[in-house]
């Protein structure tokens, strides 16, 4: 139960306290199965009551940029083309099949680069205000 | 069946009434005794009454407009011509029960009424030919400590804090930003070695000890990172306990189910409820105690007021066991009781059930005849010294605007509802008229006594101090901390304010009001509360008091009445709030103030 006092009722639902990587997950993998690219979240041993689940951003960035972005893209305008988004409390699984094939391909020869950021909700519905970035680099079997 | 209150102002009113007051009075000589004392020679059919009763009976009790508590106090003087009782004096009177009654000396004693049920304070004399007992109410029971035990009464805490005689708090409600005190060092923070049971195995047959332990997690876990965990025992043919040693990176087991249990290298099957881990014992860090109780929650935990995860909630016991080494202050938010028994009745009737060597009971308390919005305001004190019952109490009754009071007598109202003195909340308020009010008017009222005895001051604005910071905390904040969280964590109090512009400036006031001090939690419920005492004060009140026939004995503080007379524009009838009562049992007369 929620505190009654409105002291940590003001804490709690009206200034976001998420503010630094503290309280976002620890670390992430990710890796592809079959079709879908599975991010898995490491969290710390306890989460803070307060915090409610993350959120999780896939961006297809397409060939030519391999490796992690070095800024923080969550504000990137929204491009449902090449974008997907999941809430979860440990995995977040994106089914690449659900982006277009076409004008940028799913997997290619050279490699198409996916970049994925991660940031924790409150439960007042405030986002950290920094996001654990990783990416994944998709590259057909050559031959 | 005493008699009602229609009966008694008839007997009263009767010219041939053989009045007579009866007293039951405890004291210790030897063992606990009861002496039966009156104003005339009377036989209750087992006992005999010695009517050594004299002068008059009176007790007087009022509300005060701050509602700073009051124990009302009064006489009873007893004839002791040529010292046949200065026995009296050897013994002990103090705070034993008192029950006076009143009656004809024709009527059984059960048809007595009741008029006053308290305490003695102590038995004096002031002359060689009388004796007097100094009578008080049963508030009086709540005037000591709530709190007396200290960390040296607290048993099985090892590496105990130094400061033995600091006094263990006492939490009542919410409170917002406590300190919490250590009460043990602990054995070092989560660091481990640690050990566990676990349970659920199919069969412990061929497990030995010292083989090693690995499982893949569940809802709970061996342990964290990696370790080598080893078989320390086979408790019986379903569970084990296991050993993980201390390192870099290695975390606690945590109790739940796992799976994929291999000892030796051979998985082991699960019983039919699963293969659990449990009763998780290892190092822990320092202990912190909120409260010499239990707890309902405790919130949140805070380092320099940053959130910090704790190790063990320890709720039944008052405190929690800190997770990690700290950085600064360590502080909380705790609740003593669910959130729906944090309303000021309820907390009141929680300290006076459970605190103090005289307790009361449910059958003792009447606290919920006030205002419906008021019974609900959420409240939370929290005690760290020596402050009495009666203070936490009424501190918490004022919060809401009410005064604390204990009813001294009991009522037949004729229709077989007989109240008996009880502890009650008597609400500050806007009189206002409702129907069946007792009127106090002219011909009830002896000739000349009525008097206007108090002018209060408007008050043109209300301003309420609520939600207390009880650790104020203005610098070496964690730094992830917003900055908007330094004023949540700096200031003591949050206020609330109610005014009426167009009073401030009839009045030629200020407008700068002093905050009053309530222990309220929420934002609405103290700005309600402010707005209700703006409402009771920004009109012009007087006292105004009267002395009145016996008809009257039995109206109560708090009572709302008519007040009518020819004098001070209550021609027409005005309502009023019983403020003050004093009683003469033997002339039945009976001095009310009332406000309007």
């Amino acid at each position: 139960m929620a505190a009654i006092n409105s002291r940590d009722l003001f804490i709690q639902t009206i200034v976001p306290r998420l503010l630094s990587q503290t309280y976002t997950a620890n670390d992430l993998s990710i890796k592809l199965e079959i079709t879908s690219v599975v991010v898995t979240l490491v969290l710390p041993e306890e989460l803070p009551k307060y915090i409610k689940n993350f959120v999780v951003k896939l961006w297809r960035t397409g060939e030519g940029s391999p490796g992690t972005s070095a800024t923080d893209w969550w504000n990137q305008a929204w491009d449902s083309n090449n974008m997907l988004s999941v809430t979860t409390l440990s995995t977040a699984r994106f089914d690449l099949l659900n982006l277009p094939n076409s004008p940028t391909k799913r997997v290619s020869e050279s490699g198409i680069n996916y970049q994925i950021a991660c940031r924790a909700v409150d439960t007042s519905d405030n986002f950290s205000s920094k996001s654990m970035l990783g990416s994944i680099l998709l590259k057909t079997i050559s031959a | 069946m005493p008699k009602t209150v229609q009966q008694i102002r008839d007997w009263l009113d009767s010219p041939n009434n053989l009045k007579c007051i009866l007293a039951d009075i405890g004291y210790y000589s030897g063992s606990e005794q009861t002496m039966r004392l009156s104003t005339r020679g009377y036989y209750d059919g087992s006992n005999e009454y010695i009517p050594i009763i004299i002068g008059g009976v009176s007790f007087a009790e009022s509300l005060s407009a701050d509602l700073t508590v009051s124990i009302s106090y009064g006489t009873l003087e007893l004839e002791n011509t040529g010292g046949t009782y200065d026995n009296f004096l050897t013994y002990i009177w103090k705070r034993r029960p008192i029950n006076l009654y009143i009656g004809d000396v024709s009527w059984p004693k059960s048809d007595f009424t009741l008029i006053f049920s308290g305490l003695v304070e102590n038995l004096v004399s002031s002359g060689e030919s009388n004796l007097q007992l100094t009578l008080v109410d049963k508030l009086e029971q709540l005037n000591e400590s709530i709190t007396t035990r200290t960390l040296k009464d607290l048993v099985g805490y090892t590496a105990q804090n130094t400061q033995e005689e600091k006094l263990l708090p006492v939490l009542f409600g919410e409170v917002f930003n406590l300190s919490p005190i250590l009460v043990d060092n602990g054995t070092g923070f989560d660091t481990g070695p640690w050990s566990a049971s676990i349970t659920g195995i199919q069969t412990t047959s061929g497990i030995e000890i010292g083989q090693s332990v690995t499982a893949t997690a569940g809802a709970g876990r061996l342990y964290g990172g990696t370790a080598s965990a080893t078989v320390a025992s086979i408790v019986d043919g379903s569970t084990i306990t296991y050993n993980v040693p201390s390192g870099a990176g290695i975390t606690r087991p945590i109790p739940g189910i796992i799976t994929n249990l291999t000892i030796n290298g051979v998985v082991r099957a699960a019983g039919a409820t699963g293969i659990k881990v449990s009763a998780v014992t290892g190092t822990g860090g320092p202990i912190y105690k909120i409260t010499d109780g239990s707890l309902d929650e405790i919130v949140e935990v805070r380092d320099k007021a940053a959130p910090i995860v704790i190790l063990n909630n320890r709720s039944s016991d008052g405190e929690f066991t800190l997770k990690y080494n700290t950085f600064g202050t360590i502080t909380c938010t705790a609740r003593s009781r669910t959130a729906t028994n944090c309303t000021v009745p309820n907390l009141i009737s929680y300290i006076v059930k459970n605190y103090g060597k005289n307790t009361l009971t449910d059958n003792d308390l009447d606290l919920t005849n006030i205002d419906a919005s008021r019974l609900a305001y959420k409240a939370g004190i929290y005690v760290t010294d020596r402050t009495n019952i009666l203070e936490v109490c009424n501190q918490l009754a004022r919060s809401i605007n009410c005064g604390l009071y204990y009813s001294l007598f009991t009522v037949n109202s004729g229709t077989g509802q007989i109240s008996t003195g009880k502890l009650r909340l008597i609400e500050l308020k806007v009189p206002t008229s409702s129907v069946g009010a007792i009127e106090l008017n002219d011909s009830l009222m002896i000739e000349g006594s009525l008097q206007v005895t108090e002018s209060f001051s408007v008050k043109p604005s209300v301003k309420l101090a609520y939600c207390k910071n009880y650790t104020q905390q203005a610098q070496d904040l964690a730094l992830a901390l917003h900055s908007d969280h330094g004023t949540v964590f700096k200031d003591e109090y949050w206020y609330v304010e109610s005014k009426d512009s167009a009073v401030v400036d009839i009045y030629k006031d200020t407008g700068i009001v002093q905050e009053e001090i309530t222990h309220l939690l929420v934002t609405s419920e103290a700005q309600a509360e402010a707005d209700k005492r703006l409402e009771l004060w920004k009109t012009p009140r007087q006292l105004i008091t009267a002395t009145y026939l016996p008809h009257l004995m039995f109206v109560q503080l708090g009572d709302v009445v008519t007040l009518t007379s020819n004098r001070f524009g209550l021609s027409s009838g005005k309502p009023g709030l019983v403020y003050s009562i004093s009683r003469d049992w033997i002339t039945g007369l009976v001095e009310i103030g009332v406000l309007v």
